[in-house]
């Protein structure tokens, strides 16, 4: 028998002899407590539609998959993902966390080192005047490689915090696989650290970093990011 | 003495647009972005720098560790005092022209990296007319008309 309470809201989790949300092929439910896509693969496919979608308004989540990889989700956390308004584009981002957690070749789990981004990529930066949904296009057409697309990071912690968190997402978004990114380690690099500590800093995190990131712009504001 | 004058409401990784520079009339500068307002849609805002007599940008990976220091005053704009940079420029400014009371040498620290300025005073502006950085004259050729 289903030992989870369930939620009113979504009154078939209150099913006491009910899995997966009443859904078992296209849903897993190991925990028992809550379920999510049992086919990272049907996230791609909602990805492959949106192909023209800019990135301009949206969120990345990368902790849904994370949990359902980990079995540590907590109630609520996947159920949530498929409410949002922007669905499809969480989707997208997942699939690319998911790579980020099983291709790591330094086996060092990314997270992000701050909450939110401007879609705008840096004035001073190498992609000055890009959107993270028109370097990932450019990325996708092969107008961009993505050896070009440097992801910088810093390891604190056990864990590797992304410094060029609008490349990463970039490279999520054109489903480019961690093998092929261009990851380089900043460890120690004076420059790099402070920037990491700004980005911490200014956030309000800690060195564990973020799963989550919510690209700014969104039409209904603030709360497009609020999972909780 | 460093003196903190003003500092960003919330993460600089929460805006809309990155803090950019750009010149205005009247001898004024300004660094202006776009806030993300709770309820969807952007708020334009400026850091307007008066009187300013020198302006100077250094990007976070060529910046000394001095000035990375700074780091812990990110986004928060920053009196340095009195400094060697402050004296040249005041200097100069008093030979060539009656002499500007009170200039400051001001610093923020941005994600790009470190702006600077020579200014007499400076003031936060939110909504910020974003016609102004968009010149007169700039406009009147954009618009087809000649500049002279």
């Amino acid at each position: 028998m289903d030992t989870h309470e369930g939620r009113s809201s979504d009154p078939i989790s209150l099913h006491k002899y009910l899995y997966a949300g009443d859904e078992p092929v296209d849903r897993v439910d190991p925990s028992g407590k809550d379920f999510g896509l049992a086919d990272a693969a049907i996230a791609g496919s909602i990805a492959t539609t949106l192909d023209t979608i800019d990135l301009n308004v949206g969120m990345s989540i990368m902790q849904g998959l994370m949990c359902q990889q980990q079995g540590t989700c907590k109630n609520g956390t996947t159920g949530a993902l498929f409410n949002l308004a922007f669905t499809a584009l969480a989707a997208t981002v997942l699939i690319g966390a998911l790579a980020v957690l099983s291709n790591s070749s330094k086996e060092v789990p990314l997270v992000f080192s701050q909450l939110t981004a401007s879609p705008e990529f840096d004035s001073a930066g190498d992609f000055a005047g890009e959107t993270i949904g028109s370097l990932a296009a450019k990325i996708r057409n092969g107008t961009i490689s993505p050896s070009s697309v440097t992801v910088n990071y810093v390891v604190r912690d056990g864990s590797g915090l992304i410094a060029n968190n609008r490349s990463a997402l970039a490279l999520l978004r054109a489903d480019v696989p961690q093998s092929e990114w261009n990851l380089v380690d900043m460890t120690g690099n004076a420059a790099w650290e402070t920037r990491i500590t700004n980005h911490l800093n200014n956030n309000g995190l800690t060195n564990e970093g973020s799963e989550i990131i919510r690209i700014t712009g969104s039409e209904v504001g603030k709360n497009a990011s609020n999972l909780e | 003495m460093e003196r903190v004058l003003w500092k960003l409401s919330g993460p600089a990784s929460g805006l809309l647009r990155e803090p950019r520079f750009y010149l205005l009339q009247q001898r004024r500068s300004c660094l202006w972005w776009v806030a993300e307002k709770d309820e969807g849609g952007g708020r334009h805002e400026a850091l307007v720098f008066k009187e300013a007599r020198f302006y100077r940008f250094t990007h976070f990976l060529s910046l000394d560790y001095a000035s990375q220091a700074f780091g812990d005053k990110f986004c928060q704009l920053v009196d340095l005092g009195q400094t060697a940079l402050l004296e040249e420029i005041a200097a100069n400014s008093a030979r060539n022209r009656p002499p500007l009371e009170g200039l400051k040498h001001m610093v923020i620290f941005f994600d790009d990296g470190l702006f600077e300025f020579v200014c007499q005073d400076f003031e936060f502006q939110s909504p910020f007319d974003v016609n102004e950085i968009e010149e007169p004259l700039r406009r009147r050729i954009l618009a087809g008309s000649k500049p002279l």
